[in-house]
C-alpha cells in the first residue's frame, strides 16, 4: 500500500522534472543574457569614454603646441581644458581602485565627457570584472596612459613658465616639442590596447552568449520534449485503462443480465413445482399418494432454499473483501459435517481425515465456501452402489502453498463435463439437479484467495478435487 | 369425437415430469404418456417411435436443461420426417422469463405456444380439444 503511494509520486514528480528543468533553463537564459547585455553595453560606455579620452589628449596636444610656437595664452587655457578630460578619467579609475565616494567617481567620469546614463554601467563593470583578464588589461593600459598624460600635463607647465617668463629658447622649444611628440605616440600605443582590449573582450562574451543560449535552448526543447511525450504516455494509458474499465463492465453487465434471468428461472421453478403439487394434490384422494406429494414439495422448497444460499454466498463472494484471521480448518469440515447430518445416506459415509495443516491464516468466509460445497458435493453424489462409501480430506504444505484434497468414491463426473463443471449455472444430467451455482461460487472463492483448484475424476469411481492456496497471503504483506 | 393424443413430456425435472402426467391422467384422461430428461433422450425417444395412422403426438418441451435444451431439441427436430411432424404438436412448457427465451418460443414455427408452469389444464384442454371442451 504505502509502496505503491511512494511510487504513485515518484511517477508524479517525473512528470514536474522536466517543467522544473524548463523553468529553472528559462530564467537562467533571462539572467544570463541580461548580464551580458549589460556588460557588453559597459564595454561600448568604456570604448565610448576612451574616445572621448583620446580626443581630449589629442586637442590638448594640439594646443599645447600651438602655444609653444604662438605663445597665445588662449591656446594655454584651450590646453588646460581638453586636458581635464583625460584626468576626470584619472580621477575616476583612481576612485575606484580606492573604493572612495562614488559622487567623487562620477565627477571625474563626467568631466571625462562621459553620457550621464553610462555612469552606473561604468562603475559597475569595474566593480564586477575589475580582475577579468580583459578589463585587467583595459585599465592597465588606462593606468600607464594616465602616467603619460601626467607627464603631458608636467611638460606643458614647465614650458608655460618658461613661456611667461619669456625664457624659452628656440632649441628647449624644439625639445619640448619632441617630447611632446613621443609622448602621443606612446599614448596612441595605450590607448589602441585599451580599446583592443576591450574588444577582445566583448568578441569572446558575445561567443560565450551564444554558445549558452544555444545550450540552454536544447535543454529547453528536450525538457518539453519528454514533458510532452510523458503526458501522451499518460493520456495513452488512462485511455486504456478506460477502454480496458468499459470492456469489464460490458462484459460483467451481461453476466449480470445472464444471471438475474437464470437465477429467477431458478427461483420460480420449485415455486412452479409447488403450484403443479398442489393442483395434484387437490385431484387426489389415496392418503399415500398424497404423503409422497407432500415429501415432493419437501424437496421442492430444500432446493429453493439451498438456491438462496448460493445466491447469498454468491453476493458476498463478490461484494465482501477478503479479510485474514486465524481459521481451522478442521473445526470448518466438522460444522459443514453435523449440518450435513440430516441427508439421507450422509451416517453411512466415513468420513476420513488426514490433517497437517489445520490453523491458517485466511478468509473465514472463502475457505467455508470452498469446504461447504465441495463436502456437500462429495456427499450428495456418492454412490450407493458401492458397499463402503468415503470421503477423504487431507492438507499439506507444498512449498509456499498449502493444499486441500477432497477425494471420493463417488459415481464421477463424465470427463466431457469437466472443463464446464466450474462456470456459472452448468448442471449435469442427473436426477439431483443442483443450481449450477455451488462449484462455480468455490472457483471464485479460491481465486479471491490467489488459490487454484484443479479437478481428477472417472465416472463411476470417484472425483478428487485439490485445492492450492498460498500460505502467505496478499492482504498480509 | 376426441382425438387420440399420445404425450411426451421432456423435462429434466422429476417433480414437474410427475405434475404434468398426473394433471393429463385426472384432468384430461390421456394415459399414454412417456418422459424424457432432456431433449437428447427426446430424440432418441422420437427415432424409436413409429407413428401409427390414427394417433396424434403432443410434445412438452422444457426450455433449461442439460445437454440438450428446448431450442436445441427443436433445431434437431426439424431434420424427422414430414409425416411425424404433420402428427406432433409441440408445446414448450417452462417457468423462464427471459424474453429471448419468449422470443425465441414464438419465432418458432413448430411450436404451437409457450405456457407457462405448471402446466394450464384447462386452456391446454381447449387447445387441443378445440370442438369437445372440458
Amino acid at each position: 500500500m504505502t509502496e505503491n503511494k511512494i511510487l504513485e509520486n515518484f511517477k508524479r514528480s517525473n512528470i514536474f522534472i522536466p517543467l522544473i528543468i524548463v523553468v529553472i533553463s528559462c530564467s537562467s537564459l533571462i539572467i544570463i543574457n541580461y548580464l551580458t547585455i549589460k556588460i557588453l553595453s559597459a564595454s561600448r560606455a568604456y570604448v565610448n569614454g576612451e574616445s572621448h579620452y583620446s580626443k581630449g589628449q589629442k586637442d590638448a596636444t594640439r594646443h599645447l603646441i600651438t602655444y609653444l610656437f604662438t605663445n597665445d595664452t588662449s591656446q594655454w587655457k584651450l590646453f588646460n581644458h581638453e586636458l581635464s578630460v583625460p584626468k576626470g578619467d584619472k580621477t575616476a579609475r583612481i576612485g575606484l581602485v580606492n573604493n572612495t565616494d562614488i559622487e567623487i567617481v562620477k565627477d571625474g567620469f563626467r568631466a571625462g565627457r562621459n553620457d550621464e546614463r553610462d555612469l552606473d554601467d561604468l562603475i559597475w563593470l569595474f566593480k564586477h570584472f575589475y580582475s577579468v583578464s580583459f578589463l585587467a588589461k583595459a585599465i592597465n593600459e588606462w593606468e600607464k596612459g594616465d602616467q603619460l598624460i601626467d607627464q603631458l600635463a608636467l611638460i606643458g607647465n614647465q614650458a608655460h613658465k618658461k613661456i611667461s617668463t619669456n625664457t624659452l629658447s628656440t632649441d628647449e622649444k624644439e625639445k619640448i616639442f619632441q617630447q611632446i611628440n613621443s609622448l602621443t605616440q606612446n599614448l596612441t600605443i595605450n590607448q589602441r590596447n585599451f580599446s583592443d582590449s576591450l574588444g577582445e573582450g566583448t568578441r569572446l562574451i558575445k561567443s560565450y552568449l551564444l554558445y549558452t543560449n544555444i545550450f540552454f535552448t536544447f535543454i529547453i526543447i528536450g525538457s518539453v520534449s519528454i514533458y510532452y511525450s510523458l503526458m501522451i504516455k499518460k493520456l495513452r494509458s488512462s485511455k486504456q485503462e478506460t477502454e480496458d474499465k468499459n470492456r469489464n463492465l460490458i462484459i460483467v453487465n451481461k453476466e449480470l443480465d445472464k444471471f438475474v434471468y437464470s437465477a429467477s428461472h431458478d427461483l420460480r421453478s420449485p415455486i412452479s413445482s409447488l403450484k403443479g403439487l398442489i393442483e395434484i394434490v387437490k385431484l387426489e384422494d389415496d392418503l399415500d399418494e398424497i404423503r409422497d406429494y407432500l415429501d415432493l414439495m419437501h424437496q421442492s422448497l430444500d432446493k429453493q432454499d439451498q438456491f438462496i444460499r448460493d445466491i447469498i454466498d454468491y453476493s458476498r463472494n463478490k461484494r465482501k473483501k477478503v479479510t485474514t484471521a486465524s481459521v481451522s480448518i478442521n473445526e470448518i469440515i466438522d460444522e459443514i459435517i453435523s449440518q450435513h447430518f440430516y441427508i439421507k445416506g450422509t451416517s453411512e459415509i466415513t468420513i476420513k481425515k488426514n490433517l497437517s495443516v489445520d490453523e491458517v491464516q485466511s478468509d473465514g468466509l472463502r475457505l467455508k465456501i470452498i469446504l461447504n460445497n465441495l463436502l456437500s458435493n462429495a456427499i450428495k453424489y456418492s454412490d450407493e452402489k458401492k458397499e463402503t462409501r468415503y470421503i477423504s480430506i487431507k492438507t499439506y504444505t507444498k512449498g509456499e502453498f498449502y493444499q486441500i484434497e477432497i477425494e471420493d468414491n463417488g459415481i464421477g463426473i463424465n470427463k466431457e463435463y469437466l472443463v464446464k463443471i466450474f462456470e456459472m449455472f452448468f448442471v449435469t444430467n442427473n436426477s439431483k439437479r443442483g443450481s449450477g451455482l455451488g462449484l462455480y461460487l468455490v472457483k471464485e472463492a479460491v481465486e479471491n484467495l490467489n488459490g487454484n483448484i484443479t479437478v481428477d475424476s472417472k465416472m463411476n469411481i470417484g472425483s478428487k478435487f485439490i485445492v492450492t492456496i498460498p500460505i502467505k497471503h496478499e492482504g498480509q504483506l | 369425437m376426441r382425438a387420440n393424443y399420445k404425450v411426451l413430456i421432456i423435462d429434466d425435472n422429476l417433480i414437474d415430469q410427475i405434475v404434468t402426467k398426473q394433471l393429463l391422467r385426472k384432468k384430461l384422461g390421456i394415459t399414454e404418456i412417456s418422459t424424457a430428461n432432456n431433449g437428447k433422450e427426446g430424440i432418441q425417444w422420437l427415432t424409436n417411435y413409429n407413428i401409427s395412422a390414427e394417433e396424434s403426438l403432443i410434445i412438452l418441451l422444457d426450455i433449461k436443461m442439460p445437454e440438450m435444451d428446448g431450442f436445441e431439441f427443436l433445431l434437431e427436430y426439424e431434420m424427422f420426417s414430414e409425416e411425424l411432424k404433420k402428427k406432433t404438436q409441440i408445446f414448450m412448457l417452462s417457468s423462464t422469463l427471459d424474453p429471448n427465451d419468449i422470443k425465441r418460443a414464438k419465432n418458432s414455427t413448430c411450436v404451437k405456444t409457450l405456457l407457462s408452469k405448471p402446466l394450464p389444464i384447462k386452456k391446454f384442454g381447449e387447445m387441443i380439444y378445440p370442438d369437445a371442451p372440458l
